[in-house]
């Protein structure tokens, strides 16, 4: 398989948190949700792949391009969006595109215009005077508007509305159509990253807690339901984590390993479990 | 880079415009009173140089150059165009005196010429110190930096001078503005090269 990114035992350490030891891959044609609270991680990473922060140790490859070496050419494939749009904001869209034209061979000013225009950018207002959501669609307009074969996005739906978000989650859904681009978005909002990703990848303290495809995992794990007395039963390896409230427990669990007892007692309950049920019972569920 | 340089200046227009103003203001002041000519000259360079450090902090406060170096620029060239920018802005600034100066007294005088050698030469050393500081720090804590920096020697003077060491002649200060330049061009260049060495080195 063809990776846009490869991640090998890739390590930063700061005084108070270390990212420890990082495998990523990213298959071209997909697209990778990076899922954490905040703090996680998700940032770290992201930074060592664009090589604003230095690495302490491992290897990373973008487009087949050592990271730390990376020509100017393969940064022109690569879009990238950070949770806000970082121009100064006494910029308007006619001076972001000046600029921009001035910085990628490859931009295409017909295509960021259609973009602007599809997101109602106002042409002459500045940035400053742009809302959230249009400081974002901004950002987007810019990644996708240079033939970027990788897009990198980072909390890039977060803090927006549901409505924006959806529109956003489109223009995704689009450019993934063109089977040799690819995708690695990290939010803390799951429920977008489960409706567009094909993989997951947790994260939790700087360590890796899965990284599978989405499918996998749906069919995986499920949510247990049952009395406290009966969970006794369940075999420890079958679960990930539990809750405790009033009806009883709550508990994520490997489906396949419980298969047997589930079939033949009633009192057991297994609904599927959603990418935010994992990842709540794999950080915070007791085990 | 060229990017970078249109970026700088579509930030900077309406500074840019307040500059102009300004140097019409003093331009014809000292057309009316060519005694005032000197202070054109310093004046219209202490504008100038503020202009880098205008850029600089609309970039800070954009997290612009995060931004920029996933795209294809380097770090060099980020550093590079901000020494680009301030050097036209002192630039045209030399030629706003120059002209002047030609306006007033239809052709350049020595003392005239030694007004804006000097006062372009204080521009360049004054960028030269402060941007490195700036990448290095940003534009928030440098500024006091700076300005603590620019008291060490006024409390010098003023310490030599309560300690009855003789102020130097007048013929030494001319002979120092004489060096001013070359001074000013080596510090350019290892000022240069401290700013690479430290925005190479920086974590976004």
């Amino acid at each position: 398989m063809e990776y846009a990114l490869e991640l090998n035992n890739v390590t930063k350490k700061y005084s108070d948190f270390t990212l420890d030891h990082i495998n990523l891959r990213l298959p071209k044609g997909s697209i990778l949700g990076f899922v954490g609270e905040n703090g996680a991680g998700k940032s770290t990473t992201i930074k060592l792949i664009l090589d604003t922060i230095k690495r302490d140790e491992g290897s990373i490859t973008v487009l087949g391009e050592d990271n730390l070496k990376i020509s100017a050419k393969t940064k022109e494939r690569i879009g990238v969006v950070f949770d806000d749009c970082c121009f100064p904001e006494v910029l308007n869209l006619k001076n972001v595109d000046q600029v921009m034209k001035g910085i990628y061979k490859q931009w295409d000013s017909s295509i960021f215009y259609q973009y602007a225009k599809k997101f109602k950018l106002p042409e002459t207002k500045s940035i400053k005077d742009y809302s959230r959501g249009m400081r974002m669609k901004l950002s987007i307009a810019c990644a996708l508007s240079h033939h970027v074969k990788l897009l990198i996005l980072d909390e890039a739906t977060s803090g927006l509305d549901p409505i924006v978000r959806d529109e956003i989650l489109d223009v995704f859904l689009e450019f993934i159509q063109d089977e040799t681009n690819s995708i690695l978005i990290s939010s803390h909002i799951i429920s977008d990253l489960e409706k567009i990703c094909d993989y997951i990848c947790l994260i939790h303290d700087g360590h890796i807690l899965i990284s599978e495809p989405k499918d996998n995992l749906l069919e995986t794990y499920g949510i247990l339901k049952c009395s406290e007395s009966d969970f006794t039963h369940i075999t420890k390896e079958a679960v990930i984590g539990y809750r405790k409230n009033q009806f009883g427990i709550e508990a994520l669990v490997k489906k396949q390993l419980i298969n047997k007892i589930i079939a033949m007692n009633k009192q057991y309950v297994v609904d599927p479990a959603t990418i935010e049920d994992i990842m709540l019972f794999y950080i915070k569920g007791k085990r | 880079m060229l990017g970078l340089i249109k970026k700088d200046l579509f930030t900077l227009k309406k500074q840019l415009i307040i500059i102009i103003f300004f140097a019409i203001f003093y331009g014809a002041l000292s057309f009316a009173e060519p005694s005032y000519y000197s202070m054109f000259a310093y004046m219209v360079t202490l504008f100038s140089v503020f202009v880098p450090m205008t850029s600089l902090a609309y970039d800070d406060r954009s997290q612009w150059n995060k931004y920029a170096i996933t795209m294809p620029v380097t770090r060099k060239q980020l550093v590079y165009s901000k020494y680009l920018i301030s050097i036209l802005a002192i630039g045209i600034t030399g030629v706003l005196c120059l002209a002047l100066s030609l306006l007033i007294d239809k052709s350049i005088t020595a003392e005239s010429l030694v007004t804006i050698v000097s006062s372009l030469s204080i521009g360049i050393l004054f960028i030269s110190i402060n941007i490195p500081f700036n990448f290095k720090f940003g534009v928030e804590k440098s500024r006091f930096i700076i300005i603590g920096l620019f008291g060490i020697p006024t409390v010098l003077i003023v310490i030599l001078s309560k300690a009855n060491v003789p102020l130097p002649s007048e013929e030494f200060l001319l002979k120092l503005v004489r060096f001013l330049p070359f001074l000013a061009i080596a510090l350019l260049i290892i000022s240069i090269l401290i700013s690479v060495s430290i925005v190479e080195k920086k974590e976004y």
